[in-house]
């Protein structure tokens, strides 16, 4: 078989014959125009070869099938480029023109023969027509640089496009055509490609949204983190095996799992003709709001003292109360404490409560009983992950009770087996503890540089901090970095805090870096006091809120009562948290000149404010207490003497915490004539305190006291605590003395 | 790019009719328009409830799967007696008092609760608790008369019952919205289908835009119809076709909830009529590129109309979801046909089409070689 040399013309006298017509070679402007003449029928035929693709994408996109929705769009597609190639094969091999090109007179012709091309060549056009198209259209570029103006497409088919009409010829490519091209086509190209990134993000978004909400292809929806502590949990002896929903709502009220999780579960209880409580409670405790107390409004339907229904409301208190428009302060406060005291008034702890009661009380309300809280948590949990919670919750009960060795202890055999979250929760707590208690000491730095490693190395479960893990951090980073905590610390504290704590770390900062005024005046916004007009109705009102109707304002969904122009501070007042108040409150302190006047009323207002928080035990906790020491240091310093007596009347037995704090007061009360007074304080011992921890204490780092006090044990020095001067030793003999 | 131009627009003598039909759908859409205005934002934002959509969306997936249960129920019951007793005998009481199909409305068109496979795979997955799925399945029981009939009357649903009371706030107020929408008041839907709303829908309009394109081209082809083959013709083709339309549409697909209102289906029967003349030859404007030479008047073949009106309408139908599309391109290929078969009623006055070659010659003398 002999095989022709297929690029070899087969005659000569054909390639001629194009030479020989009349026609020649079509302006590019023409034969774009009929292109687009061509969509007017073409459109539509793509539209119906697409349509059952187009509807096939709509239902996969309703039953959230995101591949299936993608394929469709590309089959579409394709559907519409096949059209679109049979559109120009069929029409140009039979008639040698489209009716777009019709109009303009435009013939596609062999190169050659001048003639109708094959329909191989015409096929072969079409394709390579289109894969332009896919190129961002880059191959057409070529019709404005050569005189047939024949682009790859042409090229590829031996064709040229021609024209009837003489005068529309294309003329040789000038300067301004080429010019025209290059516009058209970075105008194309720009399109294209914002296009892209539109597509993509509009891409990486619905994949998000699919992968986060359907979990489990088949059965219920329901929320996967269940599933496996529904399996492993063994209740208490005598106690039925829990529903998947009462084990949601225990983790969600251990924090464990969120409010889409919980509304899951309770949706599918609710829905599958199960007329549950339970799932009244779970969506009333998950859902804010409006809808919230419709369903708090269910549960308590039945029995309004039940332990649901008391949990219900203590999530939707505020509705309950019918405050007249314009009521006073006064009123707004009366009616939120009788709220809280209604609350409070809750159904004890009984054997046959359930579970998710423990755990939510042990996020509420035991945080002011430690005692009870304790006693609550003797019995084991039924789940290791919620024992990890407990445990973390049985320290901070210690800690509270003043049992510091026995929460060190628990800590030191349990935090190992915590889980990494935990642990990070167990060791801030730990941390802002030892803080508390003992100043920046040798194991302070030591409990605290774990957690802030974890906040330095980005991990996980350093994010979403509450304004106590923040404010726990930053100065278990100021005492171990002395005093100045490292950038990378604070940036990544302030990252993860609330916008309140946030305005606090930057003042303080402020106030390290130097900007001492502006760092001040931030601190007395956020607390709401101002040190040059410092009118008394505003600090009557605010010194009577305590924090648990400052959380309880906060809890609320809604207004109490428009913000009257005297009530203006103290609604600032209450809009931040207990921790984060009483934070502020110490480092205000702090921050004030003792010797200036202006600064001495400031710091007497502070402690009428300390005291409204502080008076009250149930909140008197070891951060209150220690920002009461820090906040009595300045009294003493500024020798304020009724307010620093009214203050170490609070705190009583804690005065031993600080080094010389005691014999400070003492000399302060002695030297205003107070003698009985100074000497009752000295004789005050703080021997009340329990065994184990003077036991504990003693194998403490050793004291660095320089004068002691007979009856002061020896504690590690905080860090910025002076030895008694000479001076100050001398009248401290002589009141010792005169007690003898 | 391209746009019918016919002559006679002007002519208000000659197309009486036409002009009337603009005015009396103008004047109803101005007329009803404070309350369409009030009552339409109203029922968007009910609708955008995601609260009430989702529990509408639930409550229909369980109608859903109740009717699925019966029409299984009812085979067994076909099949024979002792099926039905042994069933009663385990206790299984799978009739509902208050069952979807004793409350079927008396008419015999059909008003959906349709077991579409797309919808009936949506109420599965609402029922497992997609909240995605009972989105999209609230916003299709909208559409679904049957359901809405049911859902107003039955008390006794089973289920989260906080929600279900408040759907049935806000459906209390969906109806009394719906009760003073002109929308709902003029079109044809399953809860109005009396022989007046299949005319009266024909007058009515969701907006402004609506109406602008309905009355354009209601104008465009009207008058040249008018003009050629008088008043009686235009009014019996607008009626007749959008009366077919209606037909195809309700015959397709079901009487919806959500109701049928637009002029559409009549101005389809006009361009049916116009592009059945498929040779004959019709001016259009035309804007290809926005150089000189790419724009102006050709006179192309009138089947053009088809790809250009029709085509899309089509490809419409075939693309969208049985009950969730928001165009009724059923009855715009219904009021078509009809125009089509009627044109052959209606024949032509001699010479008007030459009336119009005339009218525009000056226009297409102006470049030469699209008069060929």
């Amino acid at each position: 078989m002999v095989i022709e040399n297929p690029f070899e013309p087969q005659s000569a006298s054909k390639s001629k014959d194009l030479a020989a017509s009349a026609m020649g070679a079509a302006s590019p402007l023409d034969r774009l125009a009929a292109h687009i003449a061509d969509l007017v029928i073409l459109l539509p035929l793509m539209a119906i070869a697409m349509a059952p693709f187009r509807r096939e994408a709509v239902s996969a996109r309703m039953s959230q099938d995101v591949a299936a929705s993608d394929l469709a769009v590309v089959n579409a597609l394709m559907a519409a480029f096949m059209v679109g190639v049979l559109w120009e094969t069929l029409l140009i091999a039979w008639k040698g023109t489209t009716p777009g090109r019709a109009i303009f007179g435009l013939r596609v012709v062999d190169l050659w023969s001048g003639r109708r091309p094959r329909p191989l060549n015409v096929f072969l056009r079409a394709l390579s027509w289109w894969l332009s198209v896919l190129c961002l259209g880059l191959p057409f570029m070529a019709v404005f640089s050569n005189d047939k103006r024949r682009p790859l497409h042409d090229r590829v088919a031996d064709t040229v496009v021609v024209t009837r009409h003489a005068r529309r010829v294309a003329a040789h490519p000038t300067s301004s055509e080429l010019a025209f091209g290059a516009m058209f086509m970075t105008a194309g190209l720009v399109m294209l490609t914002s296009l892209g990134l539109l597509l993509s993000k509009k891409w990486s978004d619905k994949e998000t949204t699919a992968s986060a909400n359907f979990a489990s292809e088949a059965g219920a929806l329901l929320c996967d983190e269940i599933t496996p502590i529904h399996e492993e949990w063994r209740p208490a002896p005598g106690q039925p095996q829990a529903s998947r929903l009462s084990v949601a709502l225990t983790m969600f009220f251990a924090s464990r799992v969120d409010a889409t999780c919980l509304q899951r579960e309770a949706d599918h209880v609710l829905w599958s003709k199960e007329d549950s409580t339970l799932g009244y409670l779970a969506l009333a405790v998950s859902r804010p709001g409006l809808e919230g107390r419709k369903y708090r409004d269910k549960v308590c339907a039945d029995d309004r003292g039940s332990e649901a229904c008391f949990v219900a409301r203590s999530f939707h208190p505020v509705s309950d109360m019918n405050l007249p428009e314009g009521s006073s302060d006064e009123e707004t406060l009366g009616v939120l404490q009788n709220l809280m005291t209604e609350v409070e008034a809750a159904p004890p702890l009984s054997a046959s409560s359930a579970e998710w009661y423990r755990a939510f009380r042990m996020e509420r309300w035991w945080r002011s009983d430690a005692e009870a809280g304790l006693a609550a948590l003797q019995s084991p949990a039924p789940h290791r992950d919620l024992d990890a919670t407990y445990t973390a919750w049985r320290a901070q009960f210690l800690w509270q009770l003043g049992r510091e060795s026995e929460a060190r202890t628990m800590l030191d055999e349990k935090l190992p087996l915590l889980y990494p979250r935990e642990r990070f929760r167990a060791q801030t707590a730990w941390c802002g503890a030892e803080l508390a208690l003992q100043g920046c000491g040798v194991s302070a730095k030591r409990v605290c540089a774990a957690p802030l490693e974890s906040l330095e190395r980005h991990e996980p479960i350093a994010q979403f901090l509450s304004d106590r893990q923040v404010i726990d951090l930053y100065r278990g980073a100021e005492c171990r970095d002395q005093g100045r905590p490292s950038a990378s610390v604070v940036a990544r504290l302030s990252r993860e805090a609330s916008s309140e704590v946030r305005r606090w770390l930057t003042a303080t900062q402020a106030w390290r870096e130097g900007d001492r005024r502006a760092a001040r005046e931030e601190i007395e916004k956020l607390l709401g006091v101002d040190s040059v007009d410092m009118s008394p109705a505003a600090l009557t009102k605010s010194s009577k809120s305590s924090p648990q109707i400052a959380s309880m304002a906060k809890m609320s969904d809604e207004s109490t009562s428009p913000p009257t122009e005297a009530s203006g501070r103290a609604d600032l007042f209450l809009n931040i948290s207990p921790e984060l108040q009483v934070e502020s409150l110490a480092r205000l302190a702090e921050m004030l000149d003792t010797q200036n006047d202006v600064d001495r009323r400031l710091l007497r207002s502070l402690t009428d404010r300390w005291l409204g928080a502080g008076l009250d035990s149930r909140t008197r906790d070891l951060h209150v207490t220690d920002a009461g020491l820090r906040l009595l240091r300045r009294l003493v310093e500024g020798r304020e003497v009724r307010s620093a007596l009214d203050v170490a009347k609070v705190l009583d037995e804690s005065l031993g915490r600080v080094p010389n704090l005691r014999e400070r007061l003492a000399i302060l009360s002695f030297q205003s004539g107070q003698r009985e007074l100074a000497k009752s304080i000295l004789l005050t011992p703080g021997g009340q305190r329990s065994k184990g921890d003077r036991a504990a204490s003693a194998i403490r780092a050793p004291a660095q006291v320089a004068s002691q006090g007979p009856t002061t044990p020896p504690l590690p020095a905080r860090a910025s605590t002076e030895p008694l001067t000479p001076a100050e030793s001398r009248v401290l003999s002589e009141i010792r003395r005169s007690r003898r | 790019m391209i746009f019918p131009l016919l002559r006679g627009l002007l002519w208000f003598h000659r197309a009486p009719l036409t002009w009337l039909l603009v005015a009396v759908n103008v004047g109803v859409f101005a007329w009803t328009y404070p309350a369409f205005e009030i009552a339409d934002q109203n029922i968007q934002e009910l609708v955008e409830d995601s609260d009430f959509v989702h529990t509408h969306g639930m409550l229909y997936a369980l109608t859903l799967e109740e009717t699925a249960l019966e029409e299984m129920f009812s085979e067994e019951m076909a099949l024979g007696e002792r099926a039905l007793q042994e069933r009663t005998l385990a206790g299984k009481t799978l009739a509902k008092p208050a069952s979807p199909s004793t409350d079927r409305s008396p008419s015999s068109l059909p008003t959906q609760l349709h077991p579409h496979p797309s919808v009936l795979q949506l109420a599965d997955r609402a029922r497992r608790g997609d909240p995605v799925a009972r989105r999209y399945l609230g916003i299709i029981a909208l559409r679904d008369g049957e359901f809405m009939q049911l859902a107003k009357s039955r008390t006794n649903w089973t289920g989260d019952q906080v929600a279900i009371n408040a759907w049935r706030e806000q459906l209390a107020r969906l109806v009394t919205l719906q009760e003073r929408h002109p929308s709902f008041r003029l079109g044809l839907s399953a809860e109005r289908h009396g022989w007046i709303s299949w005319f009266s829908y024909q007058i009515a309009h969701s907006g402004g835009l609506h109406l602008f394109w309905n009355m354009l081209f209601l104008l465009l082809f009207g008058t040249f119809v008018e003009n050629g083959r008088g008043s009686r013709a235009v009014f019996c083709i607008t009626w007749v076709g959008g009366l077919a339309g209606a037909l195809a549409y309700v015959g397709i697909s079901g009487l919806s909830a959500s109701p049928l209102v637009g002029a559409s289906a009549a101005v389809s029967a006009l361009i049916g009529v116009v592009a059945g003349h498929f040779r004959r030859r019709l001016p259009f404007v035309y804007w290809l590129l926005p150089f000189r030479g790419y724009y102006g008047v050709a006179w192309l073949p009138a089947w053009i109309l088809v790809p250009v009106f029709l085509l899309p309408d089509l490809s419409g139908w075939l693309a969208s979801q049985p009950g969730i599309s928001q165009v009724a391109y059923t009855a715009h290929l219904g009021g078509a046909l009809a125009g089509y078969a009627l044109s052959f009623v209606f024949p032509e006055r001699p010479g008007a089409y030459s009336e119009l070659a005339q009218s525009l010659t000056g226009t297409a003398a102006s470049s030469s070689r699209w008069a060929a």
